[in-house]
């Protein structure tokens, strides 16, 4: 028991000591922004983006019928297309989904994931981290 | 003075002003303000100066209904009652909790806040406390402050009391009073009554040790708490067949305490080493308070929830990976050997990452595991008639019938409880702050089922100034006897997330005013 939460201690520390910028890049850093499509960019303002992947399983797992990266983008951020999405600048997209983000607490715009309170936007920021990483695909 | 009861002789008959019964918060407050005047005070208490296991045996009883500390742990018998075990935690009732509230039947007080305001400022310094100011911006100390939170929820403060032990720090004073005499080792059996039973003709006292004893008196209050109270009233009986005070079948009704929860849910925070000092113990300015999470009243009264309280406790490794595992089932392919602890770091770095992208500020990153917090959370329920004490139909070692307590929670008490926490995940999560689990039966247990009581005994002498809805009326007399006040927490019709004992107090202040107008 004493030696099973050693470990587990060991595993959290690890993780929480993980460096901020460690994470996997999914694309090339010399390809320039805008010319990526919108849930790379959306991707990138991620700096773990396996992290997010991972708990965006959970919430696709919760909410199948957005396991559509269309459609999840759709949701994501409403009222835009994504071409009009992916000419944002960089600041502006970030904005946008930190508004959004922010908004979705103060309005009681949350999902539970096994009793953790998430944002809408975010878990779903996340479950595009996770189509991105399983090729697109549920 | 203080006297020992065993040492009077058998039948004699003490005779003083007022008798007040109970040497606890409320009893020794109200002996202590007839200190050196001309009133005659006896204050009798059933136990001595220390601990005593058979005089504790007094208050034994029967729990029936939701799980109850047993009586003889949730209290103490002896001078000084249960202060000489009160953790200290100090807060004045919110204004909203003395408001009627339509969708709480029988809510409210016959009075506003404003009106015990002088009488709190009083029970401050009784209470060894600081400034009367319970506002977290005043409680600001530089760097240490409330977090920057909107929302459902707002930070507030409880002030720490030493606490104060009433019967050490005010027991010499007592002992030197010219006109006060605590009778020690003095049990109240009976309040003795003629019929129609309009008032209280003497009191029928005993010691363990045999003894009877009497006393008479103008003016008597009764201070034994929240459980004793309506025992006493029920125990009399002789006369008042269904005990004294209790035409209307309301005394031991409504019998209320605060239901708490450990580790109700998870925080995690954003950074590590977030700046929560605000919400553990710490001293400002000489006062040690601590900062705790409330509902904002607008959104309490709109969404009809209780009032409550939430604080937060370092989380233990336990708890975390609980809270993890959680998510670990749900997403049932996570199963590549992750343990909790790997689902947790995602979650960590996820939620640090998006609120990186709000700009968090409280980013002290050196380190350490102090970003996993739990929360601990109380409430309050509504005054519900069938919660209750009643007597049970063993005896105790003075021939008295013991107490029976039967505590309920409300059928809404776990939509509360969520949506307590659901309001303190948006407030935390749109500041960008942190994110929040919420345990469930299924992962650590059920919450609920692991409900405790507070050792608030409140509401069996509720206060109203109906007799068919309330034992005592505004001025904390008994309806229909003249000359029987009652003090203590049992009084309380209504009592939000505070701890009682500041409120015992600043009432006890103001029925000792009233009692020194009705013998003047
Ligand atoms: C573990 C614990 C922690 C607590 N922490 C807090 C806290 O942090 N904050 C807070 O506000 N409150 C707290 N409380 C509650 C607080 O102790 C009570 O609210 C307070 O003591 C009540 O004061 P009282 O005078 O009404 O009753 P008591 O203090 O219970 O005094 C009643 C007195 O009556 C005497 N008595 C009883 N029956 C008879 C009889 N038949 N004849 C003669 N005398 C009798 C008893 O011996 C006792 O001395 C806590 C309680 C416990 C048990």
């Amino acid at each position: 028991m004493i030696r099973a939460r050693r470990r587990l201690l060991a595993t959290l520390a690890a993780g929480l000591l993980w460096p901020a910028l460690g994470g996997r890049r999914l694309w090339s850093l010399a390809t320039p922004a805008s010319a990526l499509p919108i849930h790379l960019r959306l991707v990138g303002l991620l700096r773990r983006p396996d992290s997010a992947a991972f708990i965006g399983r959970a919430y696709l797992e919760a909410e199948p019928a957005e396991a559509e990266l269309g459609r999840i983008l759709a949701l994501l951020l409403p009222g835009r297309s994504a071409a009009a999405l992916a000419a944002l600048p960089a600041a502006e997209l970030r904005r946008l989904v930190t508004a959004r983000h922010r908004g979705d607490f103060s309005e009681g715009r949350t999902v539970s994931l096994g009793g953790w309170i998430l944002s809408r936007t975010e878990a779903r920021l996340y479950a595009v981290a996770a189509l991105t990483a399983d090729g697109l695909s549920a | 003075m203080i006297v020992d009861a065993r040492a009077l002789p058998q039948d004699s008959t003490i005779a003083a002003d007022i008798a007040i019964i109970g040497a606890g918060a409320a009893g020794i407050t109200i002996a202590r303000s007839f200190l050196d005047g001309a009133v005659k005070v006896a204050l009798i208490e059933s136990g001595g100066l220390d601990f005593d296991a058979a005089t504790q045996d007094l208050y034994d009883g029967d729990i029936v209904g939701h799980d109850y500390f047993p009586p003889t742990v949730t209290r103490l018998r002896y001078f000084g009652g249960s202060t000489n075990h009160w953790d200290g935690l100090c807060r004045p009732l919110d204004p909203s909790d003395f408001a009627r509230r339509p969708d709480v039947p029988d809510s409210g007080w016959p009075f506003d806040a404003a009106h015990l305001d002088p009488y709190y400022r009083r029970a401050q310094s009784i209470c060894q406390l600081g400034p009367y100011d319970y506002e977290a911006a005043f409680w600001r100390d530089g760097d240490v402050g409330p977090l920057p939170i909107s929302g459902g929820v707002r930070s507030a403060v409880f002030q720490n009391s030493p606490p104060t032990r009433f019967a050490s720090v005010y027991g010499d004073e007592l002992r030197g009073a010219s006109n006060i005499t605590v009778y020690l080792n003095a049990n109240l059996l009976e309040l003795d009554t003629v019929a129609p039973c309009r008032e209280v003709t003497g009191l029928a006292l005993a010691c363990l040790d045999g003894k009877r004893l009497r006393a008479k008196a103008m003016l008597y209050v009764l201070a034994c708490g929240g459980i004793e109270n309506p025992r006493l009233l029920l125990n009399s009986d002789r006369v008042a067949t269904r005990g004294l005070g209790n035409d209307n079948d309301l005394v031991g009704r409504y019998f209320m305490d605060h239901p708490k929860i450990w580790k109700g849910s998870e925080v995690l925070f954003a950074t590590e080493r977030p700046d929560l000092e605000f919400y553990d113990y710490h001293t400002v300015r000489g006062t040690r308070i601590q900062g705790v999470f409330v509902p904002v009243t607008e959104v309490m009264l709109k969404e009809g929830l209780a009032n409550f309280a939430i604080c937060l406790d370092h989380a233990s490794l336990a708890d975390v990976s609980a809270s993890a595992a959680a998510l670990r089932t749900l997403k049932r392919n996570f199963g590549h050997g992750e343990t909790a602890g790997d689902v947790l770091r995602h979650l960590a770095r996820a939620i640090g990452d998006v609120d990186s992208l709000v700009g968090a500020v409280y980013d002290k990153a050196t380190g350490s595991l102090r970003r996993f917090f739990s929360t601990r959370y109380w409430c309050d329920c509504p005054p519900q008639r069938d919660s209750r004490i009643t007597l049970s139909d063993r005896r105790d070692a003075l021939g008295q019938r013991r107490v029976r307590i039967d505590w309920r929670l409300p059928a809404d008490f776990a939509r509360n409880f969520q949506r307590a926490h659901a309001l303190l995940a948006e407030a935390l999560g749109s500041a960008g702050l942190a994110r929040l689990h919420v345990n469930t039966a299924e992962d650590v247990g059920d919450p609920i089922a692991s409900v405790e009581n507070s050792h608030h005994h409140m509401g069996t002498t509720r206060m109203h100034v109906d007799p068919r809805h309330g034992v005592v009326d505004a001025d904390c007399r008994v309806h229909g006897i003249a000359n029987l006040f009652i003090a203590g927490s049992s009084v309380f019709p209504t009592y939000g997330q505070a701890n009682p004992t500041l409120t015992i107090v600043a009432l006890a202040l103001r029925l000792a005013d009233h009692l020194r107008e009705a013998l003047a």
